[in-house]
């Protein structure tokens, strides 16, 4: 049970990653990437932001960057947002800049303003 | 897309204030205020978690503070742990720094302190209160034959 073996090298990592079947309340301020894939029922602040195709995310989300594959519901504020083809986003954006795929589900109001936080 | 190799990973520069549920494997380098439901719990050298835990496996490098309920603990020689630890099974490195209270947990399917203690009272009093009443009244039939 404690050998050597049983554990990874503690390494710390540069980024934070939240996996799918993981179930949070509460507020995520990461300084750095976070690739989000399980359900988030609050707020998240970050630098890259990654939501994955299982993430589930109710709350507000504030970022440099975001890609979303997942769900959002409630507000995105970035520089720039990416959503894919499997996104749902409902919600407000603030944003300078968004790509939005062919097939994204999105149901938003759209606000372009200039964003330095994240 | 890339997977995440089910691993939740809290990184160096995150703070996290919540509740987690349902972590398989996670590794905390950053800064997190939670109670926490897990399997396997890391908390790396730069790590502070103040929260409670419940996992099969702790391993803590860093600082931990809160009630901790674990089947195996691991403190390897960089951690400090204040508060309270529940354990089964205990690893402490040379250099580990436990200012808690340690509580060696059984588990239920193991063994149960408290139905064995309450089996042995309810055994222990009616014996108890048989000898007073055979002491007052010596000629019980079991006796007497």
């Amino acid at each position: 049970m404690f050998g050597k073996n049983s554990v990874s090298p503690v390494t710390p990592p540069n980024h934070s990653q939240i996996d799918e079947n993981v179930r949070i309340r509460g507020t995520i301020t990461v300084s750095e990437p976070l690739v989000m894939a399980g359900h988030l029922d609050g707020d998240i602040k970050a630098d890259t932001l990654h939501i994955l195709s299982t993430a589930i995310i109710t709350g507000d989300v504030t970022a440099q960057s975001v890609t979303i594959d997942g769900r959002v519901h409630g507000s995105i504020v970035a520089d720039k947002v990416y959503l894919s083809a499997t996104a749902h986003f409902e919600g407000q954006l603030h944003c300078q800049g968004v790509a939005i795929d062919h097939g994204a589900y999105v149901d938003a109001k759209f606000t372009k303003e200039p964003v330095t936080n994240g | 897309m890339d997977k995440l190799g089910s691993k939740t990973v809290i990184g160096a520069g995150a703070t996290f204030t919540g509740k987690i549920a349902n972590a398989r494997v996670i590794e905390v380098h950053g800064k997190v205020n939670a109670d926490l439901t897990a399997e396997k719990v890391t908390i790396g050298e730069a790590g502070h978690f103040n929260g409670a835990i419940h996992a099969d496996l702790v391993v803590v490098s860093g600082h931990y503070e809160g009630k901790m309920q674990a089947g195996s603990v691991w403190a390897t020689a960089t951690a400090s742990i204040s508060g309270k630890l529940h354990y089964e099974t205990l690893q402490m490195d040379r250099g580990a720094a436990l200012n808690c209270h340690i509580v060696h947990n059984w588990t239920a399917k193991n063994h149960n302190p408290a139905q064995s203690d309450n089996d042995d009272a309810d055994q222990l009093l009616p014996a108890a209160s048989d000898k007073a009443k055979n002491g007052a009244v010596p000629t019980t039939p079991e006796e007497g034959a």
